[in-house]
């Protein structure tokens, strides 16, 4: 009979029981993207461009995982596979939720959706067809 | 329902802080002066809908479970896990039986 050797990996894996740690994995990444979505309106309304809108999203990636490190009763190890990286980053794919969230109430705060509304595409308005 | 309350609180401010962006950006742009920063509680108002979206959000996810397989053993009862049958370890449980007296229980065998 031939002996298997398992990894230590292999052997932190096996302790872990798998369906609690999806169920921890989707309850995280639902906070994650309630967060991503509220900095990209906040980043919006206060008309942050560049890199400052990007600033306030790490910021809210910060703050999210202080409050998950609190949910996890300060002992992260025993309800997240992964370390430190799984509390601190910012969810699969939430980064393009914070920027269309953001375009969003950027483009309705201070864009020129009113403008648009008052003066409707007329022939006035459009510049001159050209051949 | 705590964190259900925070979340639609922060969803109030921050469209009513978006209203208020708007309505600042009309009066200057009607007053024909250049866009300025905003005023300071309109900010304020923002950031603090952002802090108790983030806080409202983690409030309302349920209790995270353990992920070993110790904390989910210590869930289930004793006959699912252990191998050796006895109808009396379930009738004690269930309360048909008396409780075992340590004194008469055979070698081997848990109460």
């Amino acid at each position: 009979m031939s002996t298997t050797t398992t990894t230590t990996a292999e052997n932190a894996a096996q302790l872990r029981f798998p369906p609690n740690v999806q169920y921890n994995a989707s309850r995280t990444y639902t906070v994650k993207f309630l967060s991503s979505c509220f900095a990209g309106a906040v980043a919006g309304v206060l008309g942050l461009q560049n890199w400052l809108g990007f600033a306030l999203f790490v910021l809210a990636t910060l703050l999210t995982s202080a409050c998950l490190y609190v949910k996890c009763k300060a002992r992260p190890a025993k309800y997240m596979a992964g370390g430190w990286w799984e509390l601190v980053n910012p969810g699969q794919e939430n980064i393009f939720s914070f920027v269309l969230v953001w375009t969003l109430f950027y483009g309705i705060v201070h864009g020129r959706t009113q403008w648009i509304l008052e003066n409707p595409c007329t022939s006035a308005n459009l510049p001159p067809a050209s051949v | 329902m705590f964190g259900d309350v925070l979340i639609i609180l922060a969803c109030v401010a921050v469209l009513h802080a978006a209203y208020s962006t708007y309505e600042h950006l009309s009066h200057l742009k009607a007053l024909g002066r250049p866009e300025g920063s905003l005023p300071a509680d309109i900010i304020a108002e923002a950031l603090v809908a952002l802090v108790i979206g983030i806080i409202g959000a983690t409030v309302r996810t349920p209790e995270l479970r353990e992920i070993t397989w110790r904390s989910e053993m210590k869930r289930r009862a004793k006959e699912e896990s252990d191998p050796r049958l006895s109808f009396r370890l379930f009738a004690q449980r269930a309360g048909l039986l008396p409780a075992a007296d340590p004194s008469t229980t055979s070698v081997g065998e848990k109460s």
